[in-house]
Formats: C-alpha cells, sequence, structure tokens
C-alpha cells in the first residue's frame, strides 16, 4: 500500500525545521521503524534517527507519530495513517540532535539525583530478580504538560523507577519536593502513553498518598 | 523554555486522553477566571473615577449582551472548581485505580451544575 | 602534536564499545565513528542471552571461554542482568538422549549446572511444557543490549574516548602503505570531513567487509541474519532452552513484558537488504509451543532480524584466531600496516574480544599497559548522556 510518511528534518545550522516527504510502498503491517529504516537506506542516507531493539524493549526508537508519542518499532504503519499520510516528528521536551533524534541527557541526568536502581523484586517469588520494565524511552517527558513546562522537573519514569527498585521502602528526599511528586498535575499522559505499562502517573500519586499519610519514609 | 512552546504544550488534546483533555479544560478555565478576576477589579475600581464613569461600566457589564460572557464564566467557575476537587482528591493518591468513573462523574457534575447555573441567569437577570 | 596514539574504532555496537573502552583505559586517544545510533546494527537486535556457555558444550573450549566472561560481566556490571539462570529442557525421545552427553561436557567446561526433576522444573517455570522429560538448571542470564552497549561506552567516555554516533565512514585517505586519515560524513550536519589516525580498528561486524573495501581491502565475514519472534507477554523468569544440539527456534528469553523465541539462521550478501521469510516465523512459533504450549495462546508483538558476522574462510595469510570464536584480520598482510579488522564472537565475549584487539593494537603503537577491564566495574549505563 501506498503511504506519504512527512518527516521533520532539522540539520546543525538550520534555523528553522523543514518537513519533507516520502512516498513509500510498504504493507500496511509494517513497522513505522521499519519504513523509516527503508528511507534511510533507499531514499535519504542522511536522515537521523534512533534505533536498536526492534521489539519494544529498548525505548530508543520512541517519536512523535501524527501527534501522540509512539515506539516505532511496535506501531504499524498501517494502524496510524491518516489519509494514506503518516507524519513523524522527535520527541517533545528534549533537544534535538537531527531530524528525529533527540538529546535524553535532560532525563538521565537526573539520575544523579536520585540514584534509581535497575532491578526490581517480583511479587511473590523469592531468588528471582528482574530489570525494571521501564525503558527509559522518555515519552513520557514528552507527553508530559509539566515535564514541558520547566525542565528541573525530576519526571514520571526517574520517580517511577526510584519507588519501584527500592530496596529498604525509602526513597530519596529529592522526590519531595516540587521537582519530584509536588510538580505533578494529575494529567496522566505519561501512563496514557507508556509503551511499557509502568503507569508512572498511578506510582506518582502513589508515593503522594505515601508521604501525606505517613506511611513512606525519605532518605 | 519558551513560553508559546510552554503553553501550547498544555493544551495538547488531539489524540490524548480524557484526563489530560481535563487537565486543558481546568487550566484554560483557571486562565479565563484570572483574567476575569483581573478585568473585574479594574471595572470596580473605576468607582475611583466618579459616579459616571462607573455607571458606564456598570450598564456594560449588566447589559443583556454580557448574559453570555456571565454564562460563560459561569462555565469556567464549574469547570475549575470540579476539575479541581477531582484533582485535589486524586492528588492525595485516593481513588487513583477508579480515576476515570471518578472523572467521568466530575463532568456529569460539570453539566448539570452548568445548566441549573445556567437557568438561573437566565431568569433572574 | 599530540604524543597520545589517536585509534578510530569504527562501530557503535559491542565489539566497537569494548574496543574503545580498553583502548581507552590503557591510555590511547580514541575516538569512536557510528553512522546511526548506538546499537542499531546487530548489537541492538541481540537475542539479549548472557550465555552460560552449556549451548556450546559440544565444542568445551569455547563454552569455557564463554562461561569465564558470564562470570566477568556479572562482576563487572550486576545491575545490567536478569542473574536468573536458564533451564534446557527435553521434551522427546532425541532430547532425552542428549542429556547426559549435555552434563558429561558441562562439567568438563567447569560450568556448574544441576539436573531438576520434572515437578521441580514446573514449580519453578509453570508455563513450560508439562510433558517434559528432563531439566537442567544452568547460569543463563538476561540483559537489555542497548543498556550493556551504552555502559561500555560510558565507561569509555570516562577515559576521554570521543563517541560519535551519525557519522559514517565513507572513504580512507591511504599513504604510503598506511591509512593516514578517516572520511567520515556527518548526517547531523550534512558535512564531510578527515579525521587523522595512528590506526583503524574495523569492528563493524556483519558489516565488516563493506568497510574494508572502502579502503581497497576485504574481511572474509558472511553476514547471517537470524528471526527473532517477539510475543506480547512474558512467560518466564529463567531463559527456556532445547536440551539438543543447537538448532532453530530453541530458545526463549524473557525480558520487560516479553519472551522472544530464536532464532534461525543463513547467510546473505548485503547485510543492509534482509527480508524476512514467512516461513521462519511460523517455524519459530512452532518450536516456542513445543517448550511451552501457551505460546499458541498469545500473539506477536513483533519479528525482527540482524545479521551475525560470522567466520568465512580465512586464508592462512590475512588472518588470526586468537580464539576459536572470533578472529582478528591483520591487514598489513594486505600491504596495509594499520588497520585491523575484528569479527565473529558472541555478545557475551565482547569484552574479551576488545581485549584481544587492544592488546594488538597496543603491540602495534608501543601501548605498554595491561588490560584491566576484566577487574574494573562498569560505569553506569545513564552517565554516557551526562
Amino acid at each position: 500500500m501506498k503511504y506519504r510518511v512527512v518527516v521533520r528534518r532539522c540539520k546543525e545550522g538550520w534555523g528553522k525545521p523543514e518537513y519533507k516527504s516520502y512516498e513509500v510502498d510498504v504493507d500496511p503491517d509494517t513497522s513505522v521503524l521499519d519504513v523509516v529504516e527503508k528511507i534511510s537506506l533507499e531514499m535519504d542516507r542522511a536522515l537521523v534517527f534512533e534505533h536498536a531493539c526492534h521489539h519494544g524493549v529498548c525505548g530508543a526508537c520512541g517519536m512523535v507519530i501524527n501527534g501522540v508519542e509512539r515506539l516505532a518499532c511496535v506501531t504499524k504503519i498501517g494502524g496510524v495513517a491518516r489519509n494514506g499520510i503518516v507524519v513523524l516528528e522527535p520527541l517533545r521536551g528534549f533537544r534535538v540532535i537531527s531530524d528525529l533524534a533527540v538529546d535524553k541527557s535532560r532525563m538521565f541526568k537526573q539520575y544523579a539525583l536520585v540514584k534509581p536502581g535497575t532491578h526490581e523484586k517480583v511479587n511473590g517469588v523469592v531468588g528471582i530478580e528482574k530489570l525494571l520494565d521501564c525503558l527509559e524511552c522518555g515519552i513520557c517527558y514528552s507527553a508530559c504538560p509539566i515535564a514541558n513546562t520547566f525542565e528541573e522537573y525530576l519526571g514520571p519514569s526517574v520517580i517511577a523507577m526510584s519507588y519501584r527498585s527500592t530496596i529498604d521502602g525509602k526513597i530519596p528526599a529529592i522526590i519531595d519536593t516540587r521537582k519530584g511528586v509536588w510538580a505533578c498535575h494529575a494529567s496522566f499522559e505519561c501512563s496514557a502513553r507508556c509503551p511499557a505499562d509502568f503507569k508512572p502517573g498511578e506510582t506518582i500519586m502513589k508515593i503522594r498518598k505515601g508521604l501525606l499519610f505517613g506511611k513512606l519514609e525519605v532518605v | 523554555m519558551r513560553m508559546g512552546y510552554v503553553i501550547r504544550s498544555w493544551f495538547k488534546v488531539r489524540g490524548r486522553g480524557l484526563e489530560q483533555v481535563s487537565f486543558a479544560a481546568r487550566r484554560l478555565a483557571g486562565i479565563i477566571m484570572a483574567l476575569y478576576f483581573l478585568v473585574h477589579v479594574i471595572d470596580i475600581s473605576t468607582v475611583v473615577l466618579g459616579k459616571e464613569v462607573y455607571d458606564a461600566f456598570l450598564e456594560v457589564f449588566t447589559s443583556p449582551s454580557a448574559i453570555v460572557v456571565d454564562l460563560f464564566l459561569w462555565a469556567a467557575l464549574v469547570i475549575h472548581g470540579v476539575l479541581g476537587v477531582y484533582s485535589l482528591v486524586i492528588e492525595m493518591g485516593i481513588m487513583v485505580e477508579k480515576r476515570k468513573m471518578l472523572l467521568a462523574l466530575s463532568w456529569f457534575i460539570i453539566v448539570l451544575f452548568f445548566l441549573v447555573g445556567a437557568w438561573v441567569i437566565m431568569n433572574v437577570s | 602534536m599530540s604524543l597520545l596514539k589517536h585509534v578510530v574504532v569504527i562501530g557503535g555496537g559491542i565489539t566497537g564499545a569494548a574496543v574503545a573502552y580498553d583502548l581507552a583505559q590503557r591510555g590511547a586517544k580514541v575516538t569512536l565513528l557510528e553512522r546511526g545510533s548506538i546499537g542499531s546494527g546487530t548489537s541492538g537486535r541481540t537475542h539479549g542471552l548472557l550465555h552460560s556457555g552449556c549451548r556450546y558444550v559440544a565444542d568445551v573450549e569455547v563454552a569455557r571461554e564463554c562461561y569465564s566472561e558470564n562470570v566477568v560481566l556479572r562482576k563487572i556490571a550486576p545491575f545490567l542482568f536478569e542473574k536468573n539462570g536458564g533451564l534446557f529442557v527435553a521434551i522427546d525421545e532425541s532430547d532425552l538422549k542428549y542429556k547426559d552427553f549435555f552434563l558429561k561436557k558441562c562439567e568438563e567446561a567447569g560450568i556448574p549446572v544441576r539436573e531438576l526433576d520434572r515437578n521441580e522444573a514446573l514449580k519453578l517455570e509453570p508455563n513450560l511444557n508439562p510433558e517434559l522429560k528432563a531439566a537442567v538448571l544452568v547460569p543463563d542470564g538476561t540483559f537489555d543490549p542497548l543498556k550493556v552497549v551504552l555502559s561500555f561506552l560510558a565507561s569509555a567516555k570516562l577515559h576521554g574516548a570521543d563517541i560519535r554516533p551519525f557519522n559514517e565512514v565513507v572513504g580512507f585517505r591511504m599513504e604510503a602503505g598506511a591509512v593516514k586519515a578517516v572520511k567520515v560524513f556527518d548526517k547531523a550536519s550534512e558535512r564531510e570531513y578527515e579525521i587523522e589516525a595512528d590506526f583503524v580498528v574495523n569492528a563493524t561486524g556483519a558489516w565488516a567487509n563493506k568497510v574494508a573495501r572502502l579502503a581497497g581491502l576485504s574481511v572474509p565475514v558472511k553476514p547471517s541474519p537470524g528471526v527473532m519472534v517477539a510475543l506480547n507477554a512474558r512467560i518466564g523468569h529463567r531463559v527456556f532452552n532445547r536440551l539438543n544440539k543447537p538448532g532453530d527456534g530453541d530458545i526463549i528469553v524473557h525480558h520487560r513484558g516479553t519472551s522472544v523465541i530464536g532464532t534461525t539462521s543463513w547467510v546473505v550478501e548485503d547485510p543492509d537488504r534482509v527480508p524476512i521469510p514467512r516461513e521462519h516465523i511460523e517455524l519459530m512459533l512452532r518450536r516456542g509451543e513445543e517448550l511451552a504450549p501457551i505460546v499458541s495462546k498469545l500473539d506477536v508483538k513483533a519479528v525482527y532480524v540482524s545479521s551475525r558476522p560470522l567466520i568465512g574462510a580465512i586464508r592462512a595469510s590475512t588472518g588470526r584466531e586468537v580464539s576459536r570464536s572470533f578472529a582478528i584480520i591483520d591487514h598489513s598482510r594486505e600491504g596495509v600496516e594499520n588497520f585491523a579488522s575484528i569479527i565473529g564472537g558472541k555478545f557475551t565475549t565482547a569484552r574479551l574480544m576488545g581485549e584481544k584487539m587492544a592488546d594488538f593494537v597496543s603491540e602495534r603503537l608501543g601501548i605498554t599497559q595491561p588490560c584491566r577491564t576484566a577487574d574494573t566495574p562498569l560505569a553506569p549505563y545513564w552517565s554516557y548522556f551526562t
């Protein structure tokens, strides 16, 4: 099936981005990422985009597809195209490196402040560890109106990761501040867009409840 | 972060969930009320400029076309107030798993309160 | 003029990252060039299996090498791995007949394994086929490949390495039998530039021959793709392996809300053009169902493919196998003395590949620091970004 893929391109030194169209003919079941890769190999070798695992576990390929944040590798082009048109833009809330690749250091910088673990315990099973479900894709930052309002906000994923990976049940004091859980205003777009069902919004509210009713301690 | 970019991020509603739409509605209502408050303080303070000026302003604000503005303001008040209570509850971590139901109920109450208030505004003037 | 030796490493996958880290730690000035984003080649699409080595027990040396690196990685970066172990499961008679050979070889290779009875195995992993005839617990692990590559690169950056994704090598400037400079196209600025180098390491894996040809050289690599099928649910804690000789679709790896069945193997000419054969997808699902019947009730979340850098026939004059599982190609035999390629290997043994390549380059450049990567904790992957 024929699709028009419109990509927001932006190179170093450009004042404004440009929206460039590429015509492709692919199966509607093809993932948006596979289409972008095809475009980069056959039509535009300078197209910049991020990808790694191609099956929704590494978080590299998050982008805005027809206005909504998604992982390109598990999004079928037929499912999102409107009248055969798909518009691709980089994630919001991050500095654009080029085209569809963004600099996620804004999010990863916060890790030094909360020092999250990478594992969580598995309910009811002894001796089994699990890497956190959070893909660290940054989609929650792109979707969150607060993360797009002020740069210092710790962010939905960082807060949720810190809570889920805690070993002694306590959380870092910085989470109990205005740049932590108290910045959130219940938009829940983070949870709505999260490709890993990590539920950061619900976790933030759970932390607030714990702090308000004295059930959660800070370190 | 640039002001225009920031404000536009509050009002992204295309393809978004009901919670985000409600967040945008609540914020818009709040901005409208804040602006109205500013206007109101100004028009009330015209009393220092003398009775004629004050009366002239009051004529504008109590004219029939002003009822439309009143309805608009009442809507903003109801939306901001009811959603404010909704978010107060949710932001304390209460009923978070059932928030969709609570939100649907909130919008039902918003419509109800608006209709009641609209009736009062249109019939009492 | 800098007294530091400048090494340019081409390839931002796990091999390039390990080489860059080792050389930077030994004091070389390292620049790494990757044409796409980090891990966007073969490494990102790896199965994510931290091999215990048991899969390769038929060749005891390879198995031993695998297990030894498994232990090293667990030591230097425990935060990167789910260290839950794996199970080798016998489903039919042929599998059962393999068990004694398997156990004997594991012992020979020094890999600690434990046989479980059927009930124990099903209690640990209820989704396994209840008709299973035997099960062996092995020290497998799983990981998120991108984060592992980023950790190695973060460690390299700590030692001053300059990592440049979206920078594609488009040529080389040669002078009197050596590479003087690498010609690079920076996709973010759409500018071409040159970077001078004392030594060039071609760590592009399946693309090694494509890159070497830009210098008029050749690498005997056979790009060998394999299909992976990711399901829409996670069905186990530990890796499921089929107890038999290595074959198609005999491993299921679980992580982050999905279980991935893999894989197959065939050879292609161009790693940038790999069509996915439908029959392979169906085969994966059938084989997966044999290990865990619940597979038939799940949907496919994604299907992906990437090419292994298999070693082709190595002419005695061009290659040197520093290990049975990977090879360093010394291009001085082709007339270029400061260019070397590295192919073969597994993700699990990448650190060792980095060590051997760094040994090779250090010898050429007169760097005397020994390798310390096996004893140094890896930097956390998020520090790559800060």
